[in-house]
């Protein structure tokens, strides 16, 4: 049993950034019904990378544990089972293009009505306001916009994109915690709410505290490829096989590192005895004599000679090298899930380790439909009322 | 009434991650009691920006907490943390792992003080996993969980994500699990121990690569700013004053890029009619469509492709994004005014709750500034207190 069973949500997210939330919805107990247009379903099963059937395994780690009902909401009576549905939920979640739902009559004053203590939790790329609500913004964009890729790179070469959906994750986080803020204040006082997520807003308030250097300096953060000015050496070098990414904060770190490789006599050099006196150097010639010393050690060997003195660092592995990392396996971060389309495949697991209500991925995505008739049975249609229905192409059947 | 209003959080955090994490609760009304090691605090009141002495990085991941201070590692100092833990809801720590356990207030002595306490940790690599013991900086992290290799481009090394996202998203995840066991509390009156790593969650977030990795055994590449892979035209491309990122969202709209572009002549030719054809020769598109970036600016860009319907942004420095119309508009950044640091800006909550929304009561805390007050609540006397003061346990 997760910690959050019990919660109900009407899930009209697709892509990436909101079904990300409700997976981490799902994952820990939530009931996530997930709306699915007919025919094609939602975007995201059609996004590589595909199994030998052209399933997508992208949609299948994004959608595991919830349930699935196709439904057409554009019709009038298809329209009427959703907001039967709506009105037993908790939540409902949508990352559609602004103005989507309220043309669709799902809006949160019409769902307000059916159901006074919803909890309705929107999504977008700008948020429910502002100049560029209505535009679309894609992870690139919006890492774009929030100055994370102009902090991202080499400073004599282009900035660089994250190579992960990182705003997508960043914002699945952050609106699974507030509909939970959302859930606890409905618990004490019966009062639902809505919510207005933009993933640029989410993304901006990550960029660590740069907006406050440049309120109270008036500098700019600067892009530093791999090193950080305000601690040295922290950055990553070359090894003879490869590279290693070391950080060395205090002093006596700095001691012990210059004694792994084999220089210690640096280790009281005036030039470089404190933090601060190594930054002013670093560049002026300290990155490029310990490179010189990184590349006569294998980057295993070196990693682990610096492991013994307990200074930070890790080898740069590739993802398949962090896959087959023992520490991945013991942490549960590979996990195989049972899929209805693809049979057991493996995914990442779940970040949060909780020992009483763990959460848990009890099945995989669900296949377009495959709950429609459960969930219209639940809230009163006979098999008369399904039949019609699915004649009239208002829903789809798994 | 506040959301969070009545959650009583005793704050061991440090640093970033645990900070971050705790500011959420804070900026949706939960009571965050921050303790500090008296005379030092907090090792991030020495990190950049300062200002008159105070850090400007502690007061921006620190605002609307209550501050004070208490040597745990003093018995008279232990007593003190105790009885506050036994009247809390939470407990939140990112010590190194086995810190807690040296100074007595494990999670199983925890919990025999506060049966129902919720108690969570964070770590580089877990409470009990093979690297355990290691110790974590952020670029650690994203050297060994891939994400390093997958960023940059291809023809250079691969270059870490500038924000210590190792930290901060680590730090929400740990409030998302806060929060549910919080709920689960409410329900059943059940404790939880909570374990967050930032070695899991940075793995997690490579998933498509993990994805095509476990599905068809392909190794993904990095690719710089593009994903040529999945959808051309998407990429960031040099312009006038700058860079200026722009592409399609799915197979559809190359026409209307090519008509907001005046590349008709790139339509009509057979190499590129597909989304897969232009995926194929991106080495040779690529170039053609930069021609068009490179003698105009961001604001004449933004004008092009926002009419065309075509999803585009600028690359924004952090002071354009400052003053970034939609950033102002969001109210994204907000003017805080701090006991140090003074007045000053920072990112705000970006979680919009119309019923139950973010308040900045104010800023962090200065060293022990709560002290009294707190102590006092628990019962201490004057006199008492300044026996505590004496022995330096607070």
């Amino acid at each position: 049993m997760g910690p959050l069973t019990g919660i109900k949500v009407v899930d009209f997210t697709l892509a990436h950034a909101g079904t990300m939330t409700s997976m981490l919805l799902a994952d820990y107990g939530a009931e996530v019904i997930k709306i699915e247009k007919l025919k094609t379903g939602e975007l995201a099963r059609g996004w590589a990378p595909f199994d030998a059937d052209g399933n997508s395994g992208y949609f299948a780690y994004l959608n595991r544990g919830k349930k699935d009902v196709c439904i057409d909401g554009r019709s009038p009576e298809g329209k009427e089972a959703i907001l039967k549905l709506i009105a037993e939920a908790d939540v409902v979640t949508e990352n559609f293009k602004y103005g989507s739902m309220e043309r669709m009559g799902l809006g949160y004053d019409e769902l307000k009505k059916v159901n006074p203590k919803l909890i309705y939790a929107s999504l977008n790329g700008f948020g429910q306001t502002g100049p560029r609500k209505n535009v679309i913004g894609l992870d690139l964009h919006l890492q774009s916009m929030a100055g994370v890729i102009d902090s991202t790179g080499y400073p004599d070469k282009a900035p660089t994109r994250v190579g992960a959906a990182l705003s997508d994750q960043i914002v699945g986080v952050y609106m699974a915690i507030a509909i939970l803020i959302a859930t606890i204040h409905a618990e004490k006082t019966g009062e639902g709410q809505k919510i207005d997520i933009g993933i640029l807003d989410a993304v901006f308030s990550m960029i660590e505290g740069s907006v406050a250097t440049y309120s109270l300096t008036g500098t700019a953060p600067s892009r530093n490829g791999n090193s950080y000015p305000a601690i040295s050496p922290y950055d990553t070098f070359a090894a003879k096989d490869g590279r290693i990414s070391i950080g060395v904060c205090t002093d006596r770190q700095w001691t012990a590192f210059c004694d792994c490789l084999g220089i210690s006599e640096y280790a009281t050099d005036e030039r470089y005895k404190t933090n601060e006196l190594r930054g002013a150097n670093y560049e002026l010639g300290l990155r490029d004599f310990l490179e010189s010393k990184t590349k006569e050690f294998g980057r295993y060997e070196l990693e682990a000679k610096l492991m013994e003195a307990k200074i930070p660092c890790s080898v740069v592995c590739t993802v398949p090298e962090a896959m087959a990392n023992p520490q991945t396996a013991a942490r549960d971060m590979l996990i195989k899930v049972m899929d209805p389309a693809m049979g057991e495949i493996i995914m990442p697991g779940i970040p949060i380790k909780m020992t009483n209500a763990p959460g848990g991925v009890a099945q995989g995505a669900p296949t377009l439909g495959q709950d429609t008739e459960h969930y219209l049975k639940a809230v009163g249609y006979s098999d008369a009322d399904i039949a019609d229905m699915l004649a009239k192409n208002i829903i789809q059947l798994g | 009434m506040r959301a969070l209003e009545g959650i009583v959080v005793i704050d061991f955090t440090q640093a970033y991650s645990g900070p971050f994490c705790t500011m959420q609760l804070a900026d949706f009304g939960a009571t965050v009691i921050k303790i500090e090691r008296p005379g030092l605090g907090d090792q991030s009141r020495e990190w950049a920006p300062f200002k008159d002495g105070y850090s400007g990085y502690y007061a921006s991941i620190n605002r609307n907490k209550k501050g004070i201070t208490l040597d745990v590692s003093k018995p008279e100092g232990l007593e003190v943390a105790k009885k506050l833990i036994a009247k809390a809801d939470v407990v939140v720590e990112n010590f190194k792992v086995g810190t807690m356990e040296k100074m007595g207030l494990s999670y199983e002595e925890v919990k025999a003080i506060n049966p129902s306490i919720i108690y969570a940790s964070i770590s580089g690599f877990g409470q009990d996993s093979p690297l355990k013991d290691r110790p974590a900086y952020d670029n650690v992290i994203q050297a060994m969980t891939g994400l390093q290799e997958m960023t940059g481009y291809p023809e250079d090394p691969g270059v870490r994500c500038g924000p210590a996202i190792g930290d901060s998203l680590t730090g929400l995840y740990t409030a998302y699990a806060i929060l549910m066991a919080y709920r689960n509390k409410m329900k059943t009156g059940a404790g939880e121990r909570i374990d967050v790593a930032m070695y899991d969650v940075i793995f997690s977030i490579l998933e498509p690569h993990i994805m095509a990795k476990t599905l068809t055994d392909y190794d993904n590449v990095r690719g710089g700013c593009n994903d040529r892979e999945t959808l051309v035209p998407y990429d960031v491309y040099k312009c006038k004053d700058g860079y200026f990122s722009c592409g399609l969202a799915s197979d559809n709209g190359w026409l209307e890029f090519c008509q907001a572009t005046d590349f008709m002549n790139l339509y009509e030719d057979p190499r590129f009619e597909t989304n897969a054809m232009r995926c194929e020769q991106y080495d040779v598109i690529t170039p053609m469509l930069a021609e068009f970036f490179i003698d105009k600016t961001r604001a004449e860009l933004d004008v092009i492709f926002s009419e065309a319907g075509i999803p585009n942004a600028p690359v924004l420095s952090v002071p354009e994004a400052m003053v970034n119309e939609q950033i102002v508009a969001r109210e994204m950044v907000v003017t805080i005014d701090d006991a140090g640091v003074g007045t000053y800006q920072a990112q705000g909550n970006p979680m919009r709750m119309d019923g139950t929304p973010v308040v900045y009561a104010h800023g962090a805390p200065t060293l022990g500034q709560d002290n009294e007050k707190i102590f006092g609540e628990l019962g201490y006397s004057e006199g008492e207190l300044a026996d505590l003061a004496k022995v330096g346990a607070i």
